[in-house]
């Protein structure tokens, strides 16, 4: 016998046709049809992931539009706000003639600083470089505040400039501002633990995670191992996606939360709301969520707090929060506004207005005699507006 | 044709039809399952049938046939991307493997190695005993082309088994 003969006689002889086989043949059973769940498995779940990849749930651009209608360009801003902000940290302790700012380097800040990881802004810092900027902006507003320091500060001519003095300001600044917030914010953080999730959001990661896994499990038990490939590939890609964000950051901040928490706050203080809130955009700086939230008639408030275990904490962080007014009203409110802030601190005021030449464009009347923030609309052919202060017999407050 | 018939036919040619599917799939299951296709398609195709044909030659050039389509589908491509792979995360171990193969079976599977058109040739010829002119029939092509690819078939796998220091023996 030749070898080749031998050889295939030896491999196949004895290897029958099974008594099942031959009993389908003779019943004419024909054999399994092709199995397509895989490749529909496998075509789903790659709709589920390019769905993640395209989907931004984060209204990113939304949040740019609010930055840029603020600011236009923050790098320009900042350097405008230091060298028109500066020159106050030159005068003598106690001789601050107005030690209130219009907030602007608060809002600067939030566009500065990350926003669920990502940096919203068109600022052409690094990140290490805005928050560096960032704590110098917060350091020189507490400073103005306090006006317990004198610093001689030159004028910057770009950003970079400002980066580079960064550090010696804040230096000289940090040891004489009293930021006793800061470290109640620092002790809460220990207790963060952001649980609140949106139903909805918690039954999409359930429902993707267990096709994902189901579709994972099915594909490599048929052996489909390019398609489980493919599939993991793309799987790990639109988990780069801010959907999953909050399911990789607990601490990260829940739209839905943020809007209802502001609106339950307006309510409390029989604040009129209008419309369904939105949410403008939020911002962590220094681990406290901060909203901005925008309802139908004009209003905006800009909240800050913290959480404890998925619930609102309003003590504790007052000293930015909404929930420290009594009434707003918006006195005009026409289409095509821009943002203004009023910021008043004193121990004398109790009503604050945003006025310009004409005519008074909104007020607010202050529950508590504490640092505030509120947040208007104002129309946008207003090219200056001032701010001011009544006590609580109505007269002006110098 | 009736039940009686199909039923010799399945029991004389069925084990034959399905080592002739596995020398093309080499892996039984799917020879089994190309079998089983093989005689419902023969059985369905009846009509089709000349019944001047040999019988055999038919049902074999059918089982050819699916054999065929199945090489060329995406599914068998798949399986092979799947060995490679599994080839190279074990691939030491293939090696030793290989190493204490016996002669026999390393020649087995330089035949399995060989390309469809000189393998299925070569196992025609040598393992079903068919003439030349009986696998020109079967394949639609000439009895010469037939003779060179056996030709061609038999150098290529001496030059494998010299290369794995292994003589073949056969003319």
């Amino acid at each position: 016998m030749d070898p080749i003969k031998k050889v295939l006689t030896d491999e196949l002889e004895g290897k029958k046709l099974s008594q099942e086989a031959k009993q389908k043949i003779l019943t004419m059973k024909p054999r399994k049809k092709r199995n397509f769940i895989p490749q529909i498995a496998a075509i789903c779940i790659c709709a589920v992931a390019l769905f993640l990849f395209l989907t931004n749930t984060e209204k990113k651009a939304p949040q740019m539009e609010a930055a840029n209608a603020m600011f236009g360009p923050v790098d320009e801003a900042i350097v405008d706000y230091f060298n028109k902000e500066s020159p106050k940290l030159q005068m003598e302790p106690g001789k601050q003639e107005d030690p209130f700012h219009n907030g602007d380097a608060y809002l600067m800040r939030l566009a500065l600083e990350q926003n669920s990881g990502q940096f919203y802004s068109d600022s052409s810092l690094t990140k290490s470089e805005r928050y560096i900027v960032s704590e110098l902006l917060h350091y020189i507003q507490e400073a103005i505040w306090h006006n317990n320091t004198r610093v001689e500060v030159n004028p910057v001519q770009s950003i970079d400039q400002l980066v580079e003095q960064a550090p010696a300001l804040i230096s000289q600044l940090k040891p004489n501002v009293e930021m006793p917030y800061m470290k109640t914010v620092d002790e809460k953080q220990q207790q963060w633990n952001y649980t609140s999730f949106d139903k909805k959001r918690w039954i999409s990661y359930v429902v993707v995670l267990a096709l994902l896994l189901a579709a994972i499990i099915y594909l490599i038990k048929y052996k489909h191992f390019i398609i489980v490939a493919f599939v993991i590939f793309l799987a790990l890609v639109s988990f780069s996606q801010p959907f999953w964000q909050p399911f990789k950051d607990v601490s990260a901040y829940d739209e839905k939360t943020l809007i209802e928490v502001v609106e339950h706050e307006l309510k409390k203080m029989n604040i009129r709301v209008v419309g369904q809130p939105e949410l403008q955009y939020a911002a962590s700086i220094h681990k406290v969520r901060t909203a901005l939230v925008s309802f139908e008639d004009g209003m905006t408030v800009l909240a800050e707090f913290d959480y404890n275990n998925g619930r609102y904490i309003n003590h504790g962080m007052t000293w930015h929060s909404g929930n420290i007014f009594s009434n707003i009203s918006i006195v005009q409110n026409e289409q095509n506004t821009i943002n203004v802030m009023a910021f008043k601190a004193g121990h004398h005021v109790a009503k604050v207005r945003i006025e310009n030449e004409q005519n008074y464009l909104a007020e607010a009347t202050l529950k508590e005699q504490k640092p505030t923030i509120i947040y208007f609309k104002t129309p946008k052919g207003l090219s200056s507006y001032s701010r001011v202060y009544f006590d609580a017999n109505g007269e002006r407050v110098q | 044709m009736n039940l009686r018939t199909f039923e010799e036919i399945v029991h004389s040619h069925g084990d034959y039809i399905l080592r002739l599917c596995y020398t093309y799939t080499k892996d039984w299951q799917m020879a089994e399952d190309l079998t089983q296709e093989t005689f419902i398609r023969f059985y369905t195709a009846q009509e089709k049938f000349r019944q001047e044909a040999d019988v055999k030659t038919y049902l074999y050039r059918i089982a050819v046939n699916r054999c065929k389509t199945y090489l060329a589908s995406w599914r068998y491509k798949q399986t092979q991307l799947i060995e490679i792979g599994q080839k190279l995360i074990s691939k030491d171990n293939v090696a030793l493997q290989i190493e204490r193969k016996d002669e026999a079976k390393q020649l087995y599977e330089k035949i399995e190695g060989l390309p469809v058109k000189y393998r299925e040739v070569l196992v025609f010829y040598h393992y079903f005993d068919w003439t030349t002119a009986q696998i020109a029939e079967l394949l639609s092509c000439s009895e010469n082309t037939v003779k060179t690819r056996l030709r061609r078939g038999r150098q290529q796998l001496s030059q494998l088994l010299e290369k794995g220091g292994i003589t073949d023996g056969s003319d």
